[in-house]
């Protein structure tokens, strides 16, 4: 199962706060894809996802959108 | 990162010393009062060299804005809001309170700044709010919203209720350190940053 979380225009530190939240729902091993606009994420969620242990399946950057698959850990 | 044999500077150290010394010019007499040459003569070098790093303003504000950055600064609120296993926004809202409260030189720098920026009508103030103070209106209001639809607390524009939170804090932040008014001083940060919160707090939830 694949969530979408849509935080186009959020700011720092709401991206990491809602996909901490949004990670909360799911069953490990379901995904999470996150859009987000603020040029932090482009640390900020990798960095949350180390020290998380949920693993970054991929991430793309397009034109200022960040989309981050992001797989729950066990 | 070291430094050369000769004992010179790298590169990367003279942008920074030039960073933190405009940073602490502007704090001191304002982004008009602030010439490049002054840069360059509080570091006891030409104004050839500034330009060098920095070719524009332009160029200078934004190593100015990295500098001073929310993010840089706010790494405890972090902590609580990217890995306590739940947190109680009662608490960060403390921790964001104290942040601005506590008798800091890195704070006080930034409030000068931005008072200077502000009273300047400086285009650099646009940005300085936005970096350093709108995503912290956006976090409390998206709070309040999460509040209000769990029914905690009263209805409202969470964004006018976060603006509340922030003037207000603002306004204590500057009344202790630019003011420096004893009475606004009285309280130690941590007991300010408590009532602060604790009063927005509970006067957003339902009697």
């Amino acid at each position: 199962m694949e969530k979408t979380l849509d935080c186009t225009g959020l700011a720092c530190p709401l991206p990491v706060v809602k996909t901490n939240q949004a990670m909360k729902d799911l069953q490990s091993g379901e995904r999470l894809r996150l859009i987000s606009t603020d040029h932090g994420s482009a640390n900020d969620i990798p960095a949350w996802a180390r020290r998380t242990g949920h693993a970054i399946v991929s991430a793309q950057e397009d034109g200022g959108k960040f989309v981050f698959l992001i797989e729950k850990a066990g | 990162m070291g430094r050369k044999r000769s004992g010179r500077m790298t590169a990367e150290e003279r942008r920074n010393l030039i960073v933190r010394t405009a940073i602490g010019l502007f704090a001191r007499q304002g982004f008009r009062g602030t010439r490049v040459k002054d840069i360059a003569d509080r570091m006891g070098t030409s104004d050839a060299l500034i330009f060098q790093h920095f070719p524009t303003k332009r160029e200078l504000y934004d190593a100015i804005l990295d500098e001073i950055s929310t993010r840089r600064h706010f790494k405890d609120v972090e902590e609580v809001l990217y890995y306590a296993p739940s947190y109680d926004l009662e608490d960060v809202l403390i921790r964001l309170s104290l942040w601005f409260l506590r008798k800091d030189k890195d704070e006080e720098t930034i409030l000068r700044i931005v008072l200077y920026a502000a009273l300047e009508q400086d285009d650099f103030l646009q940005e300085l709010v936005d970096e350093h103070y709108s995503r912290i209106v956006g976090y409390v209001a998206y709070e309040v919203e999460e509040g209000q639809k769990t029914g905690r607390f009263r209805p409202g524009d969470p964004r006018a209720f976060a603006r509340d939170f922030f003037a207000g804090l603002f306004g204590l932040a500057v009344m202790r350190q630019i003011v420096r008014d004893s009475d606004y001083g009285r309280e130690e940060a941590e007991t300010a940053a408590r009532n602060h919160a604790q009063l927005f707090l509970r006067g957003l939830e339902k009697r």
